[in-house]
């Protein structure tokens, strides 16, 4: 009896993935899905990220694509400073395009998003080129959520000793090795990335950052992320207080 | 006008964004919310869009993706009582095509919306005209209506839904007019019991008695059924 359940229910779920993916054709098929939610890998082969930076990115049509993204990143790409959606304003257009490729592939796990990063809901592969563009340019949020900032002496000392090769001296990443901009994050969001890096749910991670925290402490960790949050952009990158996105008035 | 209307939602929206950018860790259960006076209808319009469950649910809760619900039009105390069980973990599903449980997207919003908010945006959808119907490929023929609906009063599901699924009981949905594959995984999961919430416990000795040529009739003919006028 278990077995016809189960069966019936797997019909039923195959029925709906055909009508689900009909409409814009799958970025990657089933198969491919399944085989790379059982891995742990953070530079994916062959997959539509190095693709996607081949494209010419046409900032207008990323435009159009972002409007479904910022329902929940909302128009300026700020976020919430509760954490529950990170700012995506002045990320790199690398780092954009390989989370989104990754999360449509199955690398990376986002119950909430993956709908959206559907090429059924924005498109393909020129999508991604085109919305990371529009995404990079968007001037960052001037008040990002920040931790309790009574700790934050130990936070810049371990900053120093163990992220600043990567992240940079403050948090600006790296965009030609995919290393995310860390800067003005919102704190809970950092918080619950790097918990996720840590337990090895977030599967996409770097294997080197993996190691590098595997010892910290949830003091340090509070402590590093609080200072995290608090580093700044150059003022170039920064929007004046209450900007609201022209593009979406 | 309409330049004046436009301008006060978006102030409006504003406000609801702002509101949810200082709100407090995620971590506060819902039940912590405080008990505020009932909201206008404006203000669950406002919520809807800022709470981020149009992407979703679409404009006016009429135009979801994917196999997500309509929910325009819905009675209201059953959108408060899902939303309120999906939040609380009583309102599970079985996996989507991708293998996530399909209410586990919303679940992990969800202390985004207060209860009052909650409420607020239950009234707003149960106003709202419902979805259009989506014409199915292809499309029912005048003899599988007609044996959808005899499955449908046979199956016993009138006595709580009402006719065509038009007039249920108050606090049970409107099941005229929903999207197929959504009726499909509902009566499939709550007779395979995997969705157990609410009053589902009442019909699951219904459901137990389709399998799933029925449940495909009987949701064919209900999609295809138009919401009368209330």
């Amino acid at each position: 009896m278990k077995s016809t359940v189960s069966l019936a229910v797997a019909l039923a779920i195959a029925a709906m993935a055909g009508s689900a993916y009909a409409a814009g054709g799958p970025a990657v098929d089933q198969k491919a899905f399944e085989e790379n939610k059982t891995k742990k890998e953070w530079m994916s082969q062959g997959g539509e990220r190095e693709e996607a930076l081949t494209l010419k990115p046409n900032a207008a049509n990323g435009r159009e694509v972002y409007e479904v993204c910022s329902a929940c990143h909302m128009p300026e790409g700020w976020g919430l400073a509760d954490g529950t959606f990170p700012q995506l304003a002045g990320q790199h257009r690398s780092v954009i395009i390989k989370q989104l490729a990754d999360i449509r592939d199955g690398h990376r796990d986002n119950p909430t998003m993956y709908p959206f990063a559907l090429p059924s809901e924005i498109g393909g592969t020129q999508a991604i080129a085109d919305v990371s563009e529009y995404i990079a340019v968007l001037k960052m949020n001037p008040d990002n959520g920040v931790g309790k900032g009574d700790d934050l002496e130990l936070g810049a000392k371990l900053y120093a000793d163990n992220c600043v090769r990567c992240h940079g001296a403050t948090g600006e990443g790296d965009a030609e090795k995919y290393y995310p901009r860390i800067q003005a994050q919102h704190y809970e969001y950092l918080l619950r990335q790097y918990r996720w890096i840590k337990e090895g749910k977030r599967r996409n991670a770097n294997p080197d950052m993996v190691e590098q925290i595997k010892n910290f402490t949830d003091r340090d960790t509070m402590a590093v992320l609080d200072y995290v949050s608090r580093l700044k952009p150059s003022a170039d990158l920064i929007a004046p207080k209450g900007w609201k996105n022209p593009d979406f008035q | 006008m309409i330049r004046l209307t436009l301008g006060v939602s978006a102030l409006l929206l504003g406000v609801a964004v702002a509101s949810a950018q200082t709100a407090p860790a995620p971590a506060a259960p819902a039940t912590a919310a405080p008990a505020a006076a009932p909201a206008a209808n404006a203000e669950g319009k406002t919520l809807f869009a800022g709470k981020t469950c149009i992407a979703c649910h679409g404009r006016g809760g009429a135009r979801s993706i994917l196999n997500y619900p309509d929910l325009a039009g819905q009675d209201a105390k059953y959108l408060f009582a899902q939303m309120t069980d999906i939040t609380e973990g009583k309102r599970v599903a079985g996996p989507d095509p991708r293998g996530y449980p399909r209410t586990q997207g919303m679940k992990d919003i969800m202390h985004l919306v207060t209860a009052p908010e909650r409420q607020a945006i239950a009234d707003y959808l149960a106003k709202e005209p419902p979805a259009k119907i989506r014409p199915l490929d292809p499309p029912i023929d005048d003899a599988r209506r007609a044996a959808g609906k005899e499955a449908f009063l046979k199956g016993g599901c009138v006595s709580c839904h009402g006719q065509e699924g038009a007039k249920p009981l108050s606090s049970y949905p409107f099941l005229a007019g929903q999207k197929r594959d959504y009726l499909v995984l509902q009566l499939t999961e709550i007779r395979d019991g995997i969705r157990q919430n609410g009053r589902v416990a009442t019909m699951r000795p219904f459901a137990k008695k389709l399998d799933d040529a029925k449940i495909a009739l009987i949701a064919d003919y209900l999609s295809q059924t138009e919401r009368a006028p209330k």
